[in-house]
């Protein structure tokens, strides 16, 4: 089977600072991987260059087989991404941000997609409300009705759970369940492992640069993991 | 193409529209400058057809940054640069929707500016609206094209409000000396056509800039 996305001894340095060494994973299709390390490990930095957002010091991304600088419009066109900032336009509705989400990647009767993800996520009521005055909650919910609005086959998420309440959490959950089931491919960095940890398939640690673990993880219970997690982070 | 191109001009305008207080300041700050000029320079001066091109210029030109350092800034404030960097658009698409705002903006604050330089520095200018708003028209083509690239050049840059300016000004010196010609020979009557070199420059740069700047857009984006 081809890997959705693999990369091949990936480097990133930061002036003469080397963030990543040697990165070196496959994510296939129906993959929920949890990226854990401590803060500042390179979780972000390895996001940023899996989306393409940053290029590569050394090393190589292919994306479904194909080497992720020769063709990035393949990867765009598949890649939903939940980062730090909610990325939404304060001024604009919720309604507008997501038919403007909708019409740049091409989807067809966008007015009726939107009410659909905007329905599922709770946020109907406040479709014609400037989301400039949403919580942060809110804006997470924004965050996961512009994946729906995507309709992507990978998904980055980094910290997707922050200002979540318990019910939104189970409905997020919920939502990527049936991404994965569908074919989709998630990799995860989160502090959160109690929200995700029993619905994801693989875990790996980022440590000093490099991939230093990677399991299945149905070798671990909860508190196995964490055990496991901060002999490696020690 | 053209969708995308749409869809990001769409936005652009409706954000615009509803920040009114970017163009109002760009109106404002042209109206003050104006106003500095038309109590320095006496207009009983017989130079004042000579001195007004170079005014309206130096008007166009201070205002029209402040419009421009705001394009991207927009982008920036909750992460929307880079949801739109991992779209599926191309980088191309984005240059030419950002940069048809600005130039929309730019020329509706010309369409303003030109009645309100004729009624405090030189009353005759009004006489010449329409050839000095088609001048105007494709003067800020020119300066939105390098201006969208340089702006998203400066964009994630530390001082980007002085930096875009040290780029920008010294760029635009052909364009604003055609400009310059022109205007004056608008003013004396002969009509757009009237300086036919300088004409011929400002296309040039047009072109040349707006060509440049939608393919090198892609490599100033990845920076």
């Amino acid at each position: 089977m081809t890997p959705r996305l693999s990369t091949e001894s990936l480097a990133k340095d930061f002036g003469y600072k080397r963030i990543l060494k040697d990165v070196s994973f496959e994510l296939n299709p129906g993959d929920f991987t949890l990226l854990l390390g401590k803060n500042g490990a390179g979780k972000s930095t390895l996001l940023s260059l899996l989306s393409g957002l940053m290029h590569p010091s050394g090393g190589t991304i292919s994306f479904e087989g194909e080497l992720l600088r020769s063709d990035p419009s393949r990867l765009r066109k598949a890649l939903g991404f939940i980062g730090h900032d909610p990325q939404v336009y304060g001024d604009l509705t919720a309604k507008e941000n997501l038919l403007f989400q909708a019409r740049i990647r091409g989807r067809k009767n966008p007015g009726a997609i939107v009410a659909d993800a905007l329905e599922r996520v709770g946020l109907a009521k406040f479709a014609n409300s400037q989301v400039k005055n949403f919580s942060s909650g809110m804006f997470k919910r924004m965050g996961i009705a512009r994946l729906m609005v995507s309709e992507p086959r990978l998904l980055l998420l980094d910290e997707p759970y922050t200002g979540l309440d318990y019910k939104s959490v189970a409905f997020f959950n919920d939502y990527l369940v049936n991404f994965t089931n569908g074919g989709g491919t998630i990799l995860m960095v989160t502090h959160q492992l109690d929200c995700c940890f029993e619905h994801a398939t693989k875990i790996a640690i980022l440590e000093k640069g490099r991939i230093d673990s990677e399991h299945a993880r149905s070798e671990f219970n909860y508190a196995e993991l964490i055990d496991h997690y901060q002999r490696v982070t020690e | 193409m053209i969708r995308e191109i749409w869809t990001i001009l769409q936005k652009d305008l409706t954000l615009e529209l509803r920040r009114a207080e970017n163009f109002i300041a760009m109106f404002f700050f042209a109206f003050i400058i104006l106003l500095i000029f038309s109590f320095a320079l006496p207009s009983e001066d017989e130079n004042h057809q000579l001195i007004a091109p170079g005014v309206y210029w130096v008007t166009f030109l201070l205002s029209g940054i402040l419009g421009l350092s705001k394009s991207f800034a927009l982008e920036k404030e909750m992460g929307c640069m880079e949801a739109l960097l991992i779209s599926p658009v191309s980088r191309g698409s984005i240059f030419l929707g950002k940069m048809l705002g600005t130039l929309l903006f730019m020329v509706l604050m010309q369409g303003i500016l030109i009645p309100v330089f004729a009624l405090l520095f030189y009353p005759p200018a009004i006489d010449y609206f329409g050839p000095l708003l088609v001048l105007s028209c494709a003067t800020a083509l020119g300066f939105s094209s390098l201006g969208t690239l340089l702006s998203g050049l400066t964009t994630d840059v530390r001082f980007k409000e002085i930096l875009l300016p040290i780029l920008l000004f010294p760029l635009l010196i052909p364009l604003l000396l055609a400009a310059v010609q022109i205007m004056a020979g608008i003013l004396a009557g002969q009509g757009i056509q009237g300086e036919l070199d300088w004409l011929k420059l400002l296309l040039g740069f047009d072109f040349i800039f707006l060509i440049a700047a939608y393919l090198t857009f892609d490599f100033v984006m990845e920076l």
